[in-house]
């Protein structure tokens, strides 16, 4: 399992490639824990268009970066989601609990439209 | 056909995908399709990785993967010699687990995608889970 990733001020891009299973997981969760804390950015689209296998130790591994993301605040978004790991997330009850979208754009659009929203409902405020 | 395929390591994480991808391997040579090599490679994944975690606390300790040709399919079987589990209804009970980020689903996943599955165990002997996958 290998990750690439992409940091802009507002979100980190992680693409995951290979496994994510037992031998991976503690990997993975290094990898994403330690990226955000040296960029700071508070939002993740992890990309899996390339990810050939999940098991449940790896479904627990994306659950545990979702909470961790929604503890600060931030959103986190699971993009290109191939059909076999879709199915997976379907079984594990996830796709209702984690969000997803069809691309990396249409996430990023996503992260955008919540960070306009929060500033329309500050200014709302003030 | 009678042929049959068995595997033995000790309880490092990194022979999970080992296992699987052998047992898959073999698999590939029956009437299935890929969509079911995937389903048996995640019921392996699930019974090795529970292995590894739970069958030797802090030590180490063997794990045999076997895999035989049936008339009808595959059967694989994984053994260890480890703790064993107290109570295997309640193991089984999907979202039941005794480690943190973990789901707590390997035993729902290996009796989704797989056509039978029986789970043996003593405590203090260790565990067997045998499943069949019908080709």
């Amino acid at each position: 399992m290998e990750i690439e990733f992409h940091v802009t001020p507002l979100f980190a891009i992680a693409r995951v490639s290979g496994e994510l299973d037992l031998s991976s997981a503690a990997k993975f969760r290094g990898l994403i824990d330690q990226e955000l804390r040296k960029s700071g950015v508070p939002n993740v689209v992890v990309n899996l268009k390339n990810l050939s296998f999940i098991d449940s130790t790896g479904l627990g591994v994306l659950l545990g970066r979702h909470k961790a993301v929604k503890s600060w605040g931030g959103k986190f978004i699971l993009s290109d989601v191939p059909p076999k790991i879709a199915s997976m997330l379907e079984m594990a009850g996830l796709m209702r609990v984690l969000e997803t979208a069809r691309t990396e754009q249409d996430a990023i659009k996503l992260i955008e439209s919540c960070r306009y929203a929060n500033q329309g409902e500050a200014s709302t405020n003030e | 056909m009678n042929n049959h395929m068995l595997i033995r390591f000790p309880n490092v994480s990194s022979n999970v995908s080992v296992a699987r991808i052998a047992a898959a391997t073999f698999a590939s040579f029956r009437e299935f399709s890929l969509s079911d090599i995937e389903e048996i490679k995640v019921a392996v994944s699930e019974a090795v990785s529970n292995a590894v975690l739970h069958a030797y606390p802090g030590s180490s300790g063997l794990i045999e993967v076997i895999v035989e040709n049936r008339d009808d399919g595959i059967q694989v079987t994984v053994k260890d010699y480890g703790k064993g589990i107290e109570d295997i209804d309640e193991a089984k009970q999907p979202g039941f687990t005794t480690m943190p980020e973990h789901m707590g689903l390997g035993f729902t996943f290996m009796e989704s995608f797989m056509d039978e599955l029986h789970v043996e165990s003593q405590p203090g002997s260790g565990t067997t889970v045998r499943m069949v996958k019908k080709a």
